[in-house]
């Protein structure tokens, strides 16, 4: 049997701002228009919405609450994320946890940033204590300069290959080609990859995501509303987090998707091969690597080769990022961390237009991020299954 | 009448980066030594916990040449940054006086001090030999 904790909850929809390379309005009303675009889809009156979630970087001094001001909504129940590109997959977990305890019966779960590059590199600076008083002083190059860290420690002790990250990079790229939101949308080849201008070594440009502007919208609310309103749903069967996982550890080498793989499929009752898709978190492709690695689609070092003996393409066994992923999407801050809840709500749905999967039935999410002193400190993923229709 | 405030752990790091030595901490209790230094021991939770200067010879984890620091700095780029391990403790700072030696996995590197106004832990090669590819 699923988790019972989100028994009676189903996500319902994802909603989108339009990306921008630039910060087109303040944090709070992107945020604002994410929410209010989402209920707009769905015909969700204002007074029916009693429960929100929402996780950005630059909310402050603004909070959840604040947000509901804003928009004019009265949340009975209001969490706000505090684990980076993690907090997209928590917030829609708690969520579903909230209506199933019967807290709230419509939420909607929001994240983003007006983010540009100079906007990124200055949040990496001052990120949280541990960062801005042992790394900042350094030209550590934010977290480019830290996974480049773990990229080459896990070439050296695994053998990892650059054409392997290369795979996972060009077969998003070709997703996103098919997705209008995505803001990277030109070819781009093995070789286009391989011989990108050094970032970090060995990190280049094409491992590194787009810091932009967006926001990324989730609806959940009880399974008897959404049967009310006839609006089909996806069930979270499982939904797993972690924090400082190997708590002195300041490299990601291994994440606390390790910890909880076994219980997120124990508890859903599926099994890798029963999976349509994953929707990793890609803030580099070594990280989308390390957490198949710790997922448990392969063993420990063994997740470039996995990589590479897999179609991941939509067409294949596993298909990843089905919409591009940060990687070729852009990286809207906190909104990096709903992306891919939003890409597989959609998928599940039957929404996902021209890179839309031949009926998937079940898929995986995962989230990682709160860079501290070095290491990503948040891993979060959930397995969802459409509901029979 | 009340006992002067111990100096906190954090204080206790800056004040030895000022005379010039890097510091980690290190429990009296349990006698283990951790990074970056916390109020109460992270293995054991005692409060015995204090910064000690840093001796230990440092096996290079990894390392990267940063061409986008995050910030402007004064030195040339790229900056070497480096992940140093040493008794199961793994530190990342800049790496110093490498001159023309090779970074590479496994060099031996210890821990030093700039003596700019930045006043922070960099890794500088062991010995001339360990470094050398």
């Amino acid at each position: 049997m699923a988790d019972p904790a989100f028994r009676d909850a189903v996500v319902v929809g994802a909603f989108q701002t339009p990306y921008s390379k630039h910060p087109v309005k303040e944090v709070l009303d992107l945020l604002v228009d994410a929410v209010v675009g989402m209920l707009r889809r769905h015909e969700i009156r204002l007074g029916d919405l009693d429960g929100l979630a929402a996780t950005s970087f630059q909310l402050a001094p603004d909070n959840v609450v604040t947000l509901a001001e804003r928009i004019g909504a009265s949340p009975a129940w209001a969490w706000q994320g505090a684990h980076g590109g993690a907090s997209g997959v928590m917030g829609v977990l708690e969520a579903a946890r909230a209506i199933t305890d019967g807290r709230a019966t419509v939420v909607v779960a929001v994240a983003g940033d007006s983010f540009d590059v100079s906007r990124h590199m200055q949040l990496m600076d001052e990120f949280n204590t541990g960062m801005r008083d042992y790394l900042a002083p350094y030209g550590f190059g934010g977290t480019n300069g830290l996974f480049a860290l773990v990229e080459r420690e896990h070439r050296e002790l695994y053998g990892t290959k650059r054409t392997q990250l290369a795979k996972l990079a060009t077969t998003q790229r070709a997703n996103a080609r098919l997705n209008p939101n995505a803001l990277l949308r030109s070819p781009m080849s093995e070789e286009d990859y391989l011989t990108a201008r050094l970032i970090a070594d060995p990190v280049r440009l094409y491992d590194c995501v787009l810091p932009c502007t967006g926001a990324d919208a989730v609806l959940l609310m009880s399974r008897e509303r959404a049967d009310a309103l006839g609006l089909p749903g996806i069930t979270i069967l499982s939904g797993r987090s972690q924090n400082n996982y190997l708590p002195l550890e300041p490299m990601s080498m291994r994440t606390g998707a390790e910890k909880f793989a076994a219980d997120l499929f124990a508890e859903a009752q599926v099994t890798h091969a029963d999976l349509d898709f994953a929707q990793l978190y890609d803030d580099y492709p070594i990280m989308e690597i390390i957490q198949l690695e710790d997922l448990g689609f392969a063993k420990k070092g063994e997740g470039g080769a996995f990589v590479e003996a897999t179609d991941i393409s939509r067409a294949g066994t596993l298909p990843v990022n089905t919409g591009g992923g940060q990687l070729s999407c852009g990286q809207s801050g906190a909104g990096g961390g709903l992306i891919g809840m939003g890409g597989a709500v959609l998928q599940l749905l039957g929404q996902a237009g021209d890179r839309q999967l031949d009926a998937p039935r079940l898929g995986l999410v995962s989230g990682f991020g709160m860079v501290g002193y070095g290491k990503g400190l948040s891993s979060a993923a959930t397995i969802l299954r459409r509901d029979a229709r | 009448m009340t006992a002067p405030a111990r100096r906190s752990v954090t204080e206790q790091y800056r004040d030895m980066l000022g005379q010039g030595h890097a510091g980690w901490a290190r429990c009296a209790d349990c006698g283990r030594a951790h990074f970056y230094p916390r109020p109460y021991c992270p293995h054991c939770l005692s409060d015995a916990v204090t910064v000690e200067p840093v001796t230990a010879t440092f096996r290079v984890r990894s390392f990267t040449h940063v061409y986008r620091p995050q910030r402007p700095v004064d030195g040339p780029l790229p900056v070497l940054i480096i992940a140093g391990e040493a008794e199961g403790i793994t530190i990342i700072a800049e790496g110093s006086d490498w001159g023309g030696r090779e970074c590479r996995i496994g060099a031996s590197t210890r821990l030093a001090v700039t003596d700019d106004e930045r006043n922070v832990p960099v890794f500088a090669p062991a010995d001339e030999g360990s470094a050398r590819p």
